[in-house]
């Protein structure tokens, strides 16, 4: 299953799923439901469709399990009765049924305010081709990216005015779907609600030229700073359920500058892996339903895990369950 | 002015100001000033009042400029009205004034979730960790969580990931206008007020950080993050001071007790990098919004070092001149 957020044709926001080429309204989805199989007063199902299945997806998701359930019950009635297309309509008269046209995708959790989490040198082809040192065994780095440098598909990447260079890379991101505390690893999938697709930007220039000087190199100090620029992480454009990967670290993930692969990899070589991030996270960070975890960007030796980019040229990120994020950088 | 957010007795977050050694219900308040100072109906006044003088904090700042017109009509009105009566009721009969001791007070923005604390911000501070400061006019800036965040009498939970934490006095900057692209000459424009915070740290994430041969201290500063981000590591409050209140930033005592035990002491004078400098870095390429904090960096001297660590029992008092004392308990 993959789900989005989107506006529809009246302008409003609204929580989807993917069927086929187009896209389901899950909460009058739901209220259909609520009439036709449940038998729900139609007076009143409109209103429960948005208790249980909020148009704004970080409401839902912070229904945690009961959310889940409701989305898994919705999304199957929806199928069921997919065959009539876009002649579907609620109980109340919405559209149930858009195709990709009609609607404009945003990030899939535009509400998003809790913590983003970006990994860094969590795949060993760093440390080859950049000769960084990486981090210790079963810890990586980590800094937080701000809420509002998150952006959704087709967004503009704006060029900051404090670098001269930028990279792009994409990363596998993890959407926490239960808050947690102390979570071990044989237990952290349980607390994904899904995975999507990061395009993690970098005023790389910023950490050039790390000199030597003992704990903190100065240009270790800019992390934060390269990486929190406005419009600096787009995210989407679906955040695939676990029926869709249900091993996180078997996803191949590719990059494409103006159409050109510049970046490919497979999150079988993450130095650490989904489940030991969560723990490692959580140790004495509470994981909150809705936060984001960007693992860290993929690559190999051949297709490096960052990429140059320059005004005016498109990127896409590519995984295959997810989908293709597109962004373009402008001046 | 001296802003607050506390819990009234029916547990409800309000906003308030601190008039002596009282606390006024700012939204209860500002409700009696429209009905009787500005000829509003009863009827509509609660809500006009939840709208323009709002419970969050948060919601208050984002009215940037009126909120703060409202603030201070509000304020002027109440002081007044203050002198001839006891205990005060709004129109729909919300109390307005409580004792200090009535109410639990709360961090000032407790619906905040963007944190900005800076690192290495003093000379003493980059000779006593042996620590290669940033450049000159940069600074070291790394991020917090939501659940950073507590307020004073709060408790500071003992991390499952280190044996060695200190606390730092830092001066707070609560942002009270969005921009970017802020030039020094106007960043103060944009500081809402001033707050005491204490940063805490689990130190031996960083320093029992593998160190490698070369730029050897690298994998150290990938953890700074992690090592600042323990639930409970940021305590701020109790009151933000509003700006008019403090003419000169960069002239502010610091110190923290232990115990009772002052064990760091500094003045924001021996910054690396001012305030207004600090917002004009970080705003080059990043929008600051309202409810903003920027925790400004570790104060203290040579005798007085920045780093007080702390173990569990200790009682943490985190004192800045003319902004308050914020006091908190180490529990393991």
């Amino acid at each position: 299953m993959q789900v989005a957020s989107f506006k529809n044709h009246a302008g409003e926001l609204c929580i989807g799923v993917k069927i086929g080429d187009n896209i389901a309204d899950l909460t009058a989805g739901l209220e259909k439901y609520l009439v036709e199989e449940a038998g729900t007063d139609p007076e009143c199902a409109m209103d429960v469709a948005s208790e249980r299945m909020p148009t704004s997806m970080l409401d839902l998701i912070q229904r945690e399990e009961e959310g889940q359930a409701d989305l898994q019950l919705t999304v199957a009635y929806i199928n069921k009765i997919a065959e009539k297309g876009k002649s579907l309509f609620s109980p109340s008269g919405e559209k149930i049924m858009y195709g990709f046209e009609e609607v404009a995708l945003l990030t899939p959790v535009p509400q998003m305010y809790g913590s983003v989490f970006n990994m860094e040198y969590n795949y060993p082809a760093y440390e080859k081709v950049y000769g960084t040192i990486p981090p210790d065994d079963g810890r990586t780095a980590m800094f937080m990216m701000n809420p509002e440098t998150i952006t959704g598909p087709g967004a503009d990447i704006k060029w900051p005015a404090t670098a001269t260079e930028v990279t792009s890379a994409v990363e596998l991101g993890i959407i926490i779907g239960k808050t947690g505390k102390h979570i071990p690893q044989a237990k952290a999938l349980d607390y994904i609600f899904g995975y999507t697709v990061v395009n993690d930007i970098t005023g790389i220039s910023m950490l050039r030229g790390m000199g030597p000087g003992r704990l903190c190199l100065p240009k270790a100090f800019y992390f934060t700073r390269a990486m929190t620029m406005d419009t600096f992480q787009p995210v989407g454009p679906f955040i695939a359920l676990k029926d869709e990967i249900p091993d996180p670290q078997d996803v191949g993930a590719e990059l494409k500058v103006n159409g050109e692969v510049v970046s490919k990899g497979n999150t079988k070589d993450m130095r650490c892996s989904v489940a030991r991030l969560i723990e490692f996270l959580s140790q004495d960070i509470t994981l909150e339903a809705g936060d984001l975890i960007s693992t860290g960007a993929i690559g190999t030796l051949e297709f490096l895990p960052e990429a140059p980019v320059k005004v005016g040229d498109v990127i896409e990120a590519e995984i295959g369950k997810i989908g293709v994020l597109r962004n373009s950088v402008v001046a | 002015m001296k802003l607050g957010s506390f819990k009234n007795h029916s547990g409800d977050i309000r906003i308030g100001v601190k008039l002596d050694e009282q606390l006024v219900d700012l939204t209860a308040a500002f409700e009696k000033y429209l009905v009787e100072e500005c000829g509003v109906n009863r009827q509509f006044a609660l809500e006009a009042s939840n709208a323009r003088m709002p419970t969050s904090m948060l919601d208050l700042l984002r009215r940037e400029e009126e909120g703060w017109a409202d603030l201070n009509a509000v304020y002027s009105y109440i002081r007044n009205a203050m002198k001839k009566n006891g205990v005060l009721f709004s129109p729909s009969g919300d109390k307005i004034n409580y004792g200090l001791k009535e109410v639990r007070l709360l961090t000032p923005v407790p619906q905040m979730y963007r944190i900005f604390n800076i690192g290495v911000n003093s000379d003493a501070f980059a000779r006593m960790e042996n620590v290669t400061p940033p450049e000159k006019s940069y600074t070291c800036m790394f991020k917090k969580t939501p659940h950073c965040l507590i307020g004073p009498e709060d408790e500071i939970k003992w991390p499952a990931s280190a044996d060695e934490v200190p606390a730092e006095i830092e001066l707070g900057v609560i942002m009270g206008k969005s921009g970017k692209h802020i030039a020094q000459a106007d960043a103060l424009d944009y500081v809402f007020g001033y707050v005491v915070s204490n940063d805490v740290t689990a130190m031996d994430v960083l320093s029992k950080a593998h160190f490698g041969p070369g730029s050897e201290a690298l994998p150290a500063a990938y953890y700074i993050t992690l090592s600042k981000c323990p639930d409970t590591f940021e305590a701020v409050g109790p009151f933000i001071v509003t700006k008019d209140e403090i003419p000169d930033c960069q002239n502010v005592n610091g110190e923290i007790r232990v115990n009772g035990e002052p064990k760091t002491r500094g003045n924001t004078k021996d910054m690396r990098v001012e305030v207004k400098r600090l917002i004009e870095f970080l705003s080059a390429d990043m929008t600051f919004y309202p409810g903003d904090l920027i925790s400004s960096g570790g104060m203290g001297t040579e005798e007085y070092p920045p780093h007080a660590f702390l173990k569990p029992g200790d009682v943490v008092e985190a004192e800045l001149e003319n902004i308050g004392i914020l006091r908190n308990y180490v529990v393991a």
